[in-house]
C-alpha cells in the first residue's frame, strides 16, 4: 500500500487516541438488541459480550436465527426499526459506539469499521459502476481529489486480486462473475484501510472453489493491512481455517467462547459439541450423524431456564428452570461457556461414531434398476419464443441469424443399483440439478435414453409416464415451496395415494398417519398447513410425500443444503434409515461434498454439463483424480484447525455453457493441463480401476494419483497431505 | 374435473378440515380487522350494498317524480341535495343511482374475472408458444384506452346500460388477465407444482386444484380494485350520453345534466360526483387493504 | 442492446397488427353498416345494395380488411362520413392539440409526483407519509373528468381566474393559449400525479430495503447520497414504465376531458366520430390513440435500457 494512502488515513482518523496496546480493539459489553413485534419484543441479540485484539480474526457461529448477523449489524449501529439497540456498550479503540452521533457513526463506518456483506449478487448498486462504488467509498472517507481516488481504488482492485482493474473499473457489476463481484466487496472493505473488518456470512453465496479463493484473499488482506476481522459464519470449516477465536451463538445469547484450537478439542457447551459432530466431514466415514432433537426455537418463543435445555443430552432439572446462564470462564482455560454444567462436562470426545461395519455392501450383478445414457438437455437461451435468436454482425454485411443453446447437460451416462445412492455432484451451474429433472421427465431431454427398470423412459408417452411417476419420486431443495401451501399436509400426503390408487377413505387416512410417524412426525400434523412447521419439518413431510406411492426410487434434489448442520443431520439419518428399511435407492444431487461423501455409494462429479470423474465414494475421494475433483476436494474447509489440505486454486470461472471451450470443459481452468490435445479433443470417460472407477481426462493414470487420498481413514495419507 | 373438485372438498369436510383451517380464517380476519384501509374500505362497500339494496326504502321521493315549481331548488330539510332542473329530488336520485354503479361494477368484474382469471392463469402455467399469443394478444386490446374501446364497442351494441355491463366485461378481461397471469406465472416456478407434475398429476388438475387456489390472492385484489374502475367507467360512459339513458339516475348522467346549472345550482354536478368519488374510493380502499392482508410477503414477517 | 430494440420493434409490429384486426373486428361487426348510416333508415333495398357495391362493402371481410390496411400503411385511412373530408387529415389538425394537453398534464405530474414520492418514502410511515398516500388515494379515485369540473368551479366559476375552456392555438396567440391550457392540464395532471407518486414511492420502499443500500450506509454514506445517489437511480427505472402508461392513459382521459373543457382535440373528434357512427373516422380516431399508446411504451422500453446497465451493455446472458 503506498504511503500516501497510509498518511491520508491518518489524516482522516483525526486525532490518534490514546491507543493503549494492550486494550482490545473492539470490547462488546451485554449488547442487547431487540425488535419490537405486536407482543413482547423479540430479543434477537441477548446480553452479547466478547472483545477483539488488533490483528485478530474471530468467528461467530451458529445457526439462521441465533442472531450473529444482527450482533454484527449492532456494532456498526446498522440496525433498522422496528429493530433498537437497548443496552451494552461497544467499546471500539477506547470509545463506546453507543454514545456517538449519528453523524459521527458516519465517519467511522466505511473508514475504521468496514462491512463485507454475504450476498455479492445483491450488495454492488446495479445501476453504479464498481469503480464509482469504491471511488465514492475513498473520497468520502479521505481527502483526495477524483483522479487520485480513481487511483487508489484501481490498486485496491489490483490488491483484491481483479485482473486488468485499470480497464474494468468502469464496467458494471453484472459484467463480473459471483467471485470478481465478492472481490470488489472484499475491495471496497479494504479501501480505506480499516482497523476492523466485519465479514458477514462472506462466502455463503460461492461455490466452493470460489470460497477457498475469497478464503485466502481474505486471509492474505488481513495479515498485510493487520485488520481485525469479525467473521459472522455458519460454517465451522471456514471458522476451523480461518479464525484466531471463536463465539458460539444460540437463540440469541453467547453460549461459548473459546480460542480456536480449544474449541474444537475441548467443546465446554453441549451444543458446540453437538454442532461438531453434526457435520459430515469429507475425511470420516460415519454410520449415522450424531443429531440434536427438534430445531433451534423461536426467538418469540423461547423457553424458561437455558435456551438450549429442550435439545440439550445433558440438561437437568436446574437448566430447565434456573433462567439463563451467564457465560462464565470454565476452570483455569481460556473458554468461557454459558453452561451451569461446564465445569463438570468432559465434551472432548466426539460423539460421532466412525463407521465399524463399513458401507453396505451393494449387490451391482444384476440389471441395474435406473440406467441414463447419453443424456443431452438443451435449454434455447433467452426466454421466450424465439427468445433465442440473436443477430450477430460478425460476418460483416447483413447480419446472421443464429439460434443459441445452453448446454446445461451434454452427455450424461450413468446408472442406479437396487439400495444404491448414487450421487451427483458439482458446483452451481454445472446441470447436476437439470439432470435430475430430466431423468424423471419433468424436463424433456434433448437427446440420449433413460431406462427405468427396462422401461424406455424416454419413450413413454405422457398417460404412461404419469403411471410411472409411482415408481419415481422427488424431493427438491426448498421444502417451503415443495408444499402446496393452501392444503393441509395430510391432503398432499394422500393425494399422492389416491392418485396412484394406493389406497382411498380410511385406510388412506391411517396410512398418512403412519408416514407421518415414520419421518418422526405425529400423526396428528396431518390436519396442520405447510407453514405451520420449521424448514426440518417440512423436509420431513416432502419425504413422507414421496413415500406415500411406494417408489423404488427417489431423487432428492440438493434435499439438505436449505437446513442448518443439526436438522440436515437428521434428515440425512432419515434417508439412510428408510434405505435400510426398504431397499430404496437414491440419486442424490448436491454441491455438499461432505453430505455426499456421508450418503453416497458412488458418486458422479460434474463439470459444465458433463461428467468428469465417476466411481465408489472411495475411489473418487482417493487416486487417481481428474483435476477438477482434486481442486474440488481441496478447496472443502475442514471443521478441523488441525486438518489443513493444500488447496488447488482454480484460475477464472467457470465458463458460459452456451459457448462451452472445445475439447475439454476444464481445459480453460485446469491446472495440470498438457497442451493442444485438451483444446482439441473431447476426452472420453474411461476406466481407470477395476471398481467401474471412471474418468475423462488425458492425463495418464500416473500424473492423475500424485496425491494420494482425501480420505483420513487411510491415517498416513492424511499425515502426508499435511507435511506438504 | 366437476367431480374431482367435489371429491377435494368432501375431502376438506370429512376430518383433514381442522382447526388449522378455522385457525387461518381466525388469522385473515385478524389481520383484516387491525388493517384500517380494509376496514374502512369494508365498511364503505357494505353500506353501498346496503343503500342500494334498501333504496326505495330509503329514497323519501320518486326518482322521476318531477315538480317544475320546485326545479333547481338548493339544499333544504326536504331536499337534503336539493333539486335539479326538472325538480326531482337528488337526493333520492342519488341514493337510486347507487344500483345502476354497482350492477355495472360487480356485472362487468364479474365477467371480466370468469374469462379473465382463466385465460390468465392457463397462459401463465401452459408458457411458451400459448402463451406468447394469448398475452400478445391481450397487449393489443389494452393499447385501447378503456373508456374510448367501451364507448366503440357501444357504438356497436347500443347504448343499453346491459350493454355498457358487456362492453366494460370486454375491456377489463385484459387486465384481469395479466395480473392473474403473472401470478400464475409466480406459482408455476413453485417446487410444489414440480412436485405434482412428479406426483403424477395431469396438468388440468395442476392448474385448477394447485396453481388457481393460490393465485386467488392477487386475482380478487385486482378484481377489487377494477370494481372501481368500472364504475368510474360506466359514469364517464354516461356523462359522455353512451350509457346509461335518461331519465335512469346515473351519477354520470347527473353530472352531464349539472354541468349546465354550474353556476346557478352546483349541487346538481357535486352530490353525483361525491357519491362517485365515495364508492370509488370504498373499492379502492378494499382492494389496497385485501393486498397488504393477503400479501405471503407480508404474513413471511410476521 | 441492439437485440433487445429489435426485439421490442418485433413486439410492436405483431401489436400493430392485432391492433388493427381488434379495430377492424370492434367496427365491423356494426349491425348497420357504412352504407346505412350514410343512407339513413329510410333507405330502399337497391339503393342500400348499389351503394354496398359502390363502398365495396359486399366483398369478403377479409379483402376489406387487407384493404383497409394497406391504406393505413399509406396514410390513407378513408373518408370521413360526416365531414367528408380524409380521415387523415381531420386526426392531423386535432392531433397535436391533443398532445399539446397531454405533454403538459405529463410533465406536470412527472415534476410533482417523483419529488413527492421519494419524500413519502423517506419518511415512510410519518406524518408526511400518510398525507401524500391519501392525497394520492384521493387523486386515483376521482375520475380525470371530475377533478376537471371541480377546476372550472372553483378557479373559473368561483374565482374567476381562468376561461371555463376552449383553445386557442398557440401560434397565434400564446398567452391566450397557455391561459386556456392552465385548467385541463392541471387537471389531467393532477389525476397523473396521484398514480405517479405512488408508484414512485412503492418502488422507493423496495429498493430502500435492498442489501446495495445496506452497505452503502455501511459504508459511511449520508442519508442523502444514499437516497438521491443509491437509491432514486434504480428507483426510477420502473416509474419510467408507469410514466408511460400514465401517458397513454392521459390520451384516453382525454375523450372526457376534451369534452369538459370544449378542447377540439382527437378526443372530442373521436366523441363526434361516435355520436354520429362515423365508421372510417372512428377506426382512424382508435388507431392512432392506441398507436400513441404503444409508441409511449416503446419509449419507455428504450429509456428503461438506458438507465438499466444490465440492458444497455449486453443485456446478452
Amino acid at each position: 500500500m503506498s504511503a500516501q494512502r497510509a498518511e491520508n488515513a491518518e489524516h482522516a482518523d483525526g486525532v490518534e487516541g490514546p491507543t493503549d496496546s494492550e486494550a482490545p480493539l473492539l470490547d462488546v459489553r451485554g449488547l442487547r438488541t431487540e425488535f419490537r413485534t405486536e407482543g413482547d419484543p423479540v430479543v434477537a441479540s441477548n446480553g452479547v459480550s466478547f472483545s477483539l485484539d488488533r490483528g485478530e480474526t474471530m468467528g461467530l457461529v451458529g445457526e439462521s436465527g441465533a442472531g450473529k448477523s444482527v450482533t454484527a449489524r449492532s456494532i456498526m449501529r446498522l440496525i433498522d426499526t422496528p429493530g433498537e439497540i437497548t443496552g451494552g456498550e461497544v467499546v471500539f479503540d477506547g470509545e463506546d459506539l453507543l454514545e456517538k452521533s449519528e453523524k459521527q457513526m458516519r465517519d467511522i463506518r466505511g473508514n475504521r469499521i468496514a462491512m463485507i456483506p454475504q450476498d455479492p449478487m445483491s450488495s454492488l448498486n446495479p445501476v453504479m459502476t464498481v469503480g464509482e462504488q469504491i471511488i465514492e467509498t475513498i473520497r468520502r472517507h479521505q481527502d483526495v481529489s477524483k483522479s487520485e481516488a480513481r487511483e487508489l481504488a484501481i490498486e485496491s482492485m489490483d490488491d483484491v486480486g481483479i485482473p486488468d482493474a485499470a480497464e474494468r473499473i468502469d464496467d458494471y457489476p453484472h459484467e463480473f462473475s459471483g467471485g470478481m463481484r465478492q472481490r470488489v466487496l472484499v475491495a471496497i472493505g479494504f479501501s480505506c484501510e480499516p482497523d476492523l473488518i466485519i465479514a458477514d456470512e462472506p462466502t455463503t453465496a460461492l461455490d466452493v472453489t470460489t470460497q477457498a479463493k475469497i478464503l485466502d484473499l481474505l486471509n492474505e488482506m488481513q495479515e498485510r493491512e493487520n485488520t481485525a476481522v469479525l467473521m459472522i459464519t455458519h460454517n465451522l470449516g471456514v471458522v476451523a481455517q480461518t479464525c484466531d477465536h471463536v463465539g458460539v451463538m444460540y437463540a440469541g445469547n453467547l453460549v461459548e467462547t473459546a480460542e480456536l484450537e480449544d474449541l474444537f478439542e475441548r467443546p465446554r457447551h453441549p451444543y458446540t459439541r453437538a454442532l461438531i459432530d453434526s457435520i459430515p466431514e469429507v475425511d470420516s466415514e460415519y454410520d449415522e450423524l450424531p443429531t440434536l432433537d427438534g430445531a433451534m426455537p423461536d426467538l418469540s418463543d423461547l423457553p424458561s431456564g437455558c435456551n438450549f435445555a429442550p435439545r440439550c443430552p445433558h440438561a437437568t432439572e436446574a437448566c430447565r428452570t434456573g433462567g439463563d446462564p451467564a457465560l462464565e470462564s470454565v476452570g483455569d482455560s481460556t473458554s468461557r461457556a454459558a453452561c451451569i454444567h461446564a465445569e463438570d462436562l468432559d465434551l472432548s470426545e466426539s460423539t460421532a461414531v466412525e463407521a465399524g461395519s463399513g458401507r453396505r455392501e451393494i449387490d451391482r450383478s444384476g440389471e441395474p434398476l435406473f440406467e441414463v445414457r447419453n443424456l443431452k438437455k438443451y435449454f434455447s437461451a433467452g426466454d421466450g419464443v424465439l427468445g433465442n435468436v440473436r443477430l450477430s454482425w460478425d460476418g460483416g454485411g447483413l447480419p446472421s441469424v443464429e439460434r443459441r443453446y445452453v448446454k446445461a447437460v451434454d452427455d450424461v451416462s450413468f446408472d442406479i443399483y437396487p439400495g444404491e445412492t448414487v450421487g451427483l455432484v458439482g458446483e452451481s451451474g454445472c446441470g447436476k440439478s437439470t439432470v435430475a429433472r430430466t431423468v424423471l421427465r419433468l424436463l424433456e431431454p434433448t437427446d440420449g435414453e433413460v431406462y427405468f427398470e427396462g422401461e424406455p423412459i424416454h419413450d413413454l408417452g405422457s398417460g404412461a409416464i404419469r403411471s410411472l411417476r409411482r415408481e419415481m419420486q422427488i424431493i427438491f431443495q426448498d421444502p417451503h415451496s415443495s408444499l402446496n401451501p393452501r392444503k393441509p399436509v395430510g391432503r398432499i400426503i394422500g393425494r399422492a395415494m389416491e392418485r396412484h390408487d394406493i389406497a382411498t377413505g380410511e385406510e388412506k387416512r391411517e396410512r398418512v398417519g403412519e408416514l407421518l410417524e415414520r419421518v418422526g412426525l405425529s400423526a396428528e400434523a396431518a390436519s396442520k398447513y405447510p407453514h405451520e412447521f420449521s424448514g426440518g419439518q417440512q423436509q420431513r413431510v416432502a419425504i413422507a410425500h414421496a413415500l406415500a406411492v411406494e417408489p423404488k426410487l427417489i431423487v432428492c434434489d440438493e434435499p439438505v443444503s436449505a437446513l442448518d448442520v443439526s436438522v440436515q443431520a437428521q434428515i440425512l439419518n432419515l434417508l439412510n434409515e428408510i434405505q435400510a428399511e426398504t431397499d430404496i435407492s437414491y440419486l442424490f444431487i448436491s454441491h455438499n461434498i461432505g453430505v455426499v461423501r456421508h450418503i453416497c455409494d458412488r458418486v458422479a462429479v460434474m463439470y459444465l454439463g458433463k461428467i468428469a470423474e465417476f466411481g465408489r465414494i472411495g475411489d473418487v475421494f482417493s487416486a487417481p483424480f481428474h483435476p477438477y475433483t482434486e481442486s474440488l476436494l481441496s478447496a472443502v474447509p475442514h471443521a478441523n484447525p488441525n486438518r489443513k489440505t493444500d488447496r488447488i486454486l482454480l484460475e477464472g470461472s467457470v465458463p458460459s455453457p452456451i459457448d462451452p471451450p472445445s475439447g475439454c470443459p476444464f481445459q480453460t481452468r485446469c491446472p495440470k493441463k498438457i497442451g493442444e490435445v485438451c483444446e482439441t479433443d473431447v476426452p472420453e470417460l474411461e476406466d481407470v480401476g477395476d471398481d467401474d472407477h471412471r474418468i475423462s481426462c488425458h492425463l495418464s493414470i500416473e500424473e492423475m494419483s500424485e496425491r494420494d487420498s482425501f480420505i483420513r481413514a487411510e491415517r498416513q495419507s492424511a499425515e502426508t497431505v499435511e507435511s506438504d | 374435473m366437476a367431480v374431482e373438485q367435489h371429491r377435494e372438498e368432501a375431502d376438506g369436510d370429512d376430518g383433514f378440515l381442522s382447526e388449522s383451517q378455522k385457525e387461518r380464517l381466525g388469522s385473515f380476519a385478524r389481520k383484516f380487522r387491525s388493517n384500517t384501509k380494509a376496514m374502512v374500505g369494508l365498511f364503505i362497500v357494505v353500506s353501498l350494498i346496503l343503500v342500494a339494496v334498501f333504496a326505495p326504502f330509503i329514497a323519501p321521493y320518486e326518482m322521476n317524480e318531477t315538480n317544475i315549481e320546485d326545479r333547481t331548488e338548493a339544499p333544504s330539510v326536504e331536499h337534503p341535495f336539493g333539486t335539479d332542473d326538472l325538480g326531482r329530488d337528488i337526493f333520492s336520485r342519488v341514493v337510486l343511482g347507487s344500483r345502476i354503479s354497482l350492477y355495472v361494477g360487480f356485472g362487468a368484474i364479474s365477467g371480466a374475472l370468469l374469462v379473465g382469471a382463466v385465460v390468465g392463469v392457463v397462459s401463465g402455467y401452459a408458457g411458451g408458444l400459448t402463451d406468447e399469443i394469448i398475452m400478445r394478444v391481450m397487449d393489443a386490446a389494452m393499447a385501447f384506452p378503456p373508456v374510448l374501446l367501451a364507448l366503440t364497442l357501444l357504438v356497436v351494441l347500443g347504448p343499453e346500460l346491459v350493454n355498457v355491463v358487456i362492453a366494460l366485461a370486454f375491456v377489463y378481461t385484459p387486465y384481469i388477465a395479466r395480473v392473474s397471469r403473472s401470478a400464475a406465472l409466480a406459482e408455476r416456478n413453485e417446487a410444489y407444482v414440480e412436485s405434482a407434475v412428479a406426483r403424477g398429476e395431469s396438468d388440468t388438475r395442476i392448474v385448477f386444484s394447485e396453481v388457481f387456489p393460490n393465485c386467488m390472492a392477487p386475482i380478487l385484489v385486482q378484481g377489487s380494485l377494477n370494481v372501481s374502475f368500472a364504475i368510474l367507467a360506466e359514469a364517464s360512459l354516461s356523462f359522455l350520453g353512451l350509457g346509461a339513458q335518461p331519465p335512469r339516475p346515473s351519477w354520470g348522467l347527473m353530472i352531464n345534466t349539472g354541468r349546465g346549472f354550474m353556476e346557478t345550482a352546483p349541487w346538481m354536478l357535486l352530490f353525483p360526483a361525491l357519491a362517485i368519488g365515495i364508492a370509488v374510493v370504498g373499492f379502492n380502499m378494499l382492494g389496497d387493504g385485501l393486498r397488504d392482508v393477503l400479501d405471503p410477503k407480508v404474513e413471511a414477517i410476521e | 442492446m441492439y437485440n433487445y430494440v429489435i426485439r421490442r420493434v418485433g413486439f410492436m409490429a405483431v401489436t400493430l397488427f392485432l391492433v388493427t384486426l381488434i379495430a377492424f373486428a370492434v367496427t365491423n361487426i356494426l349491425p348497420g353498416n357504412v352504407a346505412l348510416v350514410i343512407l339513413g333508415p329510410n333507405a330502399t333495398e337497391e339503393s342500400l345494395a348499389a351503394l354496398q357495391a359502390q363502398l365495396g362493402l359486399n366483398r369478403p371481410l377479409y379483402v376489406q380488411y387487407f384493404d383497409w390496411v394497406l391504406g393505413l400503411l399509406q396514410g390513407d385511412m378513408g373518408q370521413s362520413l360526416r365531414f367528408g373530408e380524409p380521415v387523415a387529415a381531420l386526426i392531423a389538425e386535432r392531433l397535436p392539440r391533443s398532445l399539446l394537453l397531454a405533454v403538459t398534464a405529463t410533465l406536470i405530474a412527472v415534476a410533482l409526483s417523483i419529488p413527492l414520492g421519494v419524500y413519502a418514502a423517506v419518511n415512510q410511515n410519518e406524518a408526511p407519509d400518510l398525507t401524500a398516500s391519501m392525497f394520492a388515494f384521493v387523486g386515483i379515485s376521482m375520475p380525470i373528468f371530475l377533478w376537471g369540473l371541480v377546476f372550472i368551479l372553483i378557479f373559473a366559476v368561483w374565482f374567476n381566474l381562468f376561461p371555463t375552456g376552449g383553445y386557442v392555438s398557440p401560434t397565434e396567440d400564446l398567452v391566450g393559449s397557455l391561459h386556456r391550457l392552465v385548467l385541463p392540464a392541471s387537471a389531467m395532471g393532477f389525476a397523473l400525479t396521484a398514480y405517479i407518486m405512488r408508484m414512485t414511492r412503492s418502488s422507493m420502499l423496495e429498493v430502500l430495503s435492498a442489501e446495495y443500500i445496506k452497505l452503502a450506509r455501511a459504508k459511511g454514506m449520508s442519508q442523502r447520497v444514499v437516497v438521491l445517489r443509491h437509491a432514486l437511480k434504480n428507483a426510477v427505472i420502473p416509474v419510467i414504465t408507469v410514466i408511460a402508461f400514465q401517458f397513454s392513459y392521459a390520451f384516453g382521459g382525454v375523450v372526457v376531458l376534451e369534452e369538459v373543457f370544449f378542447w377540439p382535440g382527437i378526443g372530442r373528434l373521436t366523441l363526434t366520430a361516435i355520436q354520429s357512427r362515423d365508421i372510417p373516422l372512428i377506426q382512424g380516431c382508435i388507431i392512432v390513440v392506441a398507436l400513441i399508446y404503444m409508441i409511449s411504451n416503446f419509449a419507455a422500453d428504450l429509456l428503461y435500457a438506458y438507465f438499466d446497465p444490465r440492458i444497455r451493455y449486453g443485456g446478452e446472458e
